[in-house]
């Protein structure tokens, strides 16, 4: 018995470790999650989740096609609603097919546990789990006693627990699915910060990769789309993950240990073909970008490799050629291409011959995109080759008027200041859908500490010098490190190009298109040398500036809606001005220590970086807290808490 | 991780609470309010409206479109009977605008609330007048009763 105990807890420890890495990572995705739970309201953000969420309760139910809708009066009118064969269909399968387990867990705990309170419950478990994993680690670096934060801890949780639960309202039993819906995305989210801490951990110390990990998920948007489930947040993390696996797959590789380092090779294909059972055509621009990046830099091509590399991809986009069959009969047509029905909005989603119906909300002025209207002109001998064939033709068309259409749209300086600098009402979007409010925050706006780029293009600069006095090197004998490098900026560079032509848009709020960009653009600010140098040497300025940077935006934000009677669009649009002032700061700090390292000391750097992160989070949790009101707050405490905050 | 690690101890507690007031054993210690309207009605004894306040000003901070200001309404309740709410609804019918914010109210509460339906961006375009008529509503509904508190003409100027 107690040996069985022993071999359990031995595996567990083992699984935690291969997942986490170490107590930090754990205790940082725990805290991600806690955190996420205090501004989670339950409901629906976007249109488009509607048909997302009624497809989730279609097949928790066993089924992929939508008969019932829980979250709409009506069937049809929902963006993102297609039909195949007399079925209506939704899309993104491979999103919501994480959530199923989820919404069956909830269920079956709810015939226990009164729902509103098994949230709750939820919540505490996991503050709980985070306070003792604190607990162990304050001991280690500070002369607090660990128990003492045990205490307080666990008695701060029983108290907002108590205080939930005689507070607690009723929630409808349909409330529960879209619960785990969001759930869904905040694991995703919370998981990318883990990837990235795991990722930034193997190039540098512990607390450039923690302070990695914290900027993404609540410094930066991904923190903004936590509790909002759309696909964005979980394909960032399914291209972070494949970037992490080519890593290591580059580490076994430079040390000779060609078996694992194959084994991690397979799982980044594999990774990038799940993506493809979310979003099939940014699962085959993320597939297109590693293969490019990985042929010319792996030490290790042979038939047997590549191979095995190709039967990872196949892994992982069966689930997604599975789906297309059981829903169309053709196992390469996602639902996407599937006729569109009602106001469907089917956004970077090729015009399959009249197929598919673009306008409707979402995507008004895209005409750009997939450009041959006809039926394919190809006539192949073979039916399932036809069939096959069909979608490939216009699919390929798009690619390549997706690519060209973006590379012009760099060169109109007006549209790319409204899509990365600055918003205020950009005369690019449409604000009707809005209610007239100007909410569409750019990159920079969103996420201030991408101010940091500034100094790239010197980092660049001295990297090429570097690498030009040494140009017989061969990219396959690169470091480990190099190569990754490479294979982030191609990234960032494609999933930026792909949607630039369909930017500025309304329904954005954070620029959601280039989401997926953010962990990357993020483990590109950290490997500027100022940025990871200041998070090693001067880590106390870093979190001392960024909790003071994150309370005062926070009582700033307050504040002005209070004292200046702010609405939405404005009270966002202060929060935008702070943020990029934020970015200023960063901009101006990063850029003088990479030019003059010894006028601006690390100190100095810290704040820099510390003030556009803490600005960021404080914007986060008002954006839950008090501006987007679209649902009740999934934890009654903090229902309880909100009514004595300002509104908008 | 003994039966004294406070997490421990208050993870017990939490499991526990959550099963003994859950559906199956159902002890009635813990009863979750509804937030739906039903019946009964509520005594209100004073009602802070501000109506002359209620204007249409220009947005800040490069918003660029203007608003429909409305502030925010403070009622105090003196008793409650059933599950009635508290509506505050401000509309200005040529443009098309109607506001409002609701409360319900549950057996017992009393005390003063805040209504805040918030601000409502005007399409620039849409403007073409210094001033518009509005009407100011403040009522106590149910499934029974639906008793008017307020109800008030007002002429909401157009400041620029």
């Amino acid at each position: 018995m107690t040996r069985d105990v022993e071999w359990l807890t031995g595996r567990c420890r083992r699984f935690g470790k291969t997942v986490f890495g170490d107590r930090y990572g754990y205790a940082l995705w725990l805290g991600l999650l806690v955190t996420f739970g205090l501004y989670w309201r339950i409901g629906i953000f976007i249109t488009d989740t509607y048909t997302t969420a009624n497809a989730l309760v279609a097949v928790s139910n066993g089924q992929l096609h939508i008969t019932e809708t829980p979250y709409t009066l009506t069937l049809g009118s929902q963006p993102g609603l297609h039909e195949s064969g007399g079925n209506l269909y939704g899309r993104n399968y491979g999103q919501i097919l994480l959530a199923v387990p989820l919404v069956w867990v909830l269920q079956a705990l709810s015939v226990l546990i009164t729902p509103r309170l098994l949230l709750l419950g939820l919540w505490s478990g996991t503050a709980l789990l985070f306070v003792s994993q604190v607990g162990e680690l304050g001991q280690r670096h500070t002369d607090t006693a660990k128990r003492t934060v045990l205490g307080v801890g666990s008695g701060t949780v029983a108290i907002l627990f108590l205080i939930g639960a005689l507070t607690a309202t009723t929630l409808p039993d349909t409330g529960l699915p879209i619960a785990a819906f969001q759930i869904s995305t905040m694991l995703a989210a919370a998981t990318t910060s883990l990837v990235i801490y795991r990722l930034v951990g193997i190039w540098h110390d512990r607390s450039v990769a923690l302070a990695a990990g914290v900027a993404v998920g609540i410094a930066s948007s991904v923190g903004f789309w936590a509790s909002l489930p759309k696909r964005h947040v979980l394909v960032g993390l399914l291209i972070l993950l494949t970037v992490y696996l080519f890593a290591r797959s580059r580490v076994a590789y430079a040390d000779a240990r060609f078996r694992i380092g194959l084994g991690f090779r397979a799982g980044a294909y594999l990774t990038a073909g799940l993506v493809t059972w979310t979003h099939a055509f940014e699962g085959f621009f993320l597939v297109v970008t590693l293969a490019l990046v990985d042929l010319v830099t792996a030490r290790r091509n042979s038939l047997l490799h590549l191979a095995v590399v190709g039967l990872g991809l196949f892994l992982g986009s069966l689930p997604m050629l599975v789906t297309n069959y059981l829903i169309s009969g053709n196992p390469v047509k996602p639902p996407r291409l599937l006729s569109a029905v009602g106001g469907a909005n089917v956004e970077f989603t090729p015009d399959t011959g009249g197929d598919g119906g673009t306008g409707g909300s979402g995507s008004t002025g895209t005409g750009s995109e997939g450009g041959n209207t006809g039926t394919p002109v190809l006539t192949p001998l073979l039916g399932l080759f036809e069939r096959i064939m069909g979608p490939a033709a216009p699919a390929m068309t798009f690619v390549s008027d997706a690519v060209r259409s973006g590379l012009g749209v760099l060169t109109t300086p007006d549209r790319m200041s409204q899509i990365f600098f600055r918003s205020g009402s950009a005369p690019g979007i449409n604000y009707a859908p809005n209610s007239y409010e100007a909410i569409e925050l750019t990159m920079l706006e969103s996420v201030p500490l991408f101010g940091a780029i500034a100094a790239l293009p010197v980092v660049l600069v001295r990297a090429v010098n570097h690498r030009i006095r040494r140009w017989s090197v061969r990219p396959s004998q690169y470091s480990p490190r190099t190569q990754t490098d490479i294979l982030v900026a191609a990234l960032a560079g494609v999933f930026t190009l792909i949607y630039l032509s369909r930017l500025p848009l309304h329904t954005q709020l954070t620029v959601r298109y280039l989401l997926p960009t953010v962990p990357l653009i993020m483990y590109g600010v950290v490997r500027v040398p100022a940025v990871h140098e200041t998070a090693s040497d001067a880590k106390r300025w870093l979190a001392g500036g960024y909790a003071v940077s994150a309370v005062g935006g926070v009582i700033l934000g307050l504040g002005a809606v209070a004292g200046l009677d702010l609405a939405l669009g404005e009270a966002v649009q202060f929060h935008a001005l702070l943020n990029l002032g934020g970015a200023a700061v960063c901009a101006g700090t990063v850029l003088g220590h990479t030019l003059v390292p010894d006028r601006v000391p690390s100190g100095v750097v810290a704040l820099g970086l510390a003030l556009p992160a803490g600005l960021t989070t404080a914007y986060l949790l008002l954006s839950g807290l008090v501006y987007f009101q679209y649902g009740p707050f999934a934890l009654d405490f903090v229902r309880a808490l909100a009514p004595h905050l300002p509104a908008v | 991780m003994g039966p004294r690690h406070p997490p421990t101890v208050v993870a017990l507690f939490v499991l526990v609470t959550l099963v003994v007031t859950g559906p199956i054993v159902g002890v009635d210690a813990v009863r979750t309010q509804p937030t739906t309207i039903g019946d009964g009605t509520a005594s209100v004894s004073s009602v802070q409206v501000p109506t002359s306040e209620i204007r249409i000003t220009d947005g800040r901070f490069g918003t660029n479109v203007a608003y429909l200001r409305v502030p925010d309404a403070s009622v105090t309740v003196d008793s409650v009977t059933g599950r009635p709410r508290l509506l505050y609804q401000v509309s200005v019918p040529a443009l098309d605008i109607s506001l409002e914010d609701e409360r319900v109210l549950s057996e017992g509460q009393h005390g003063t609330y805040r209504l805040a339906p918030g601000d409502r961006a005007v399409a620039p375009a849409s403007l073409d007048r210094g001033a518009y008529r509005g009407t100011v509503l403040l009522r106590v509904q149910s499934f029974e009763t639906a008793e008017t508190i307020v109800a008030e003409n007002v002429t909401v100027r157009v400041e620029q």
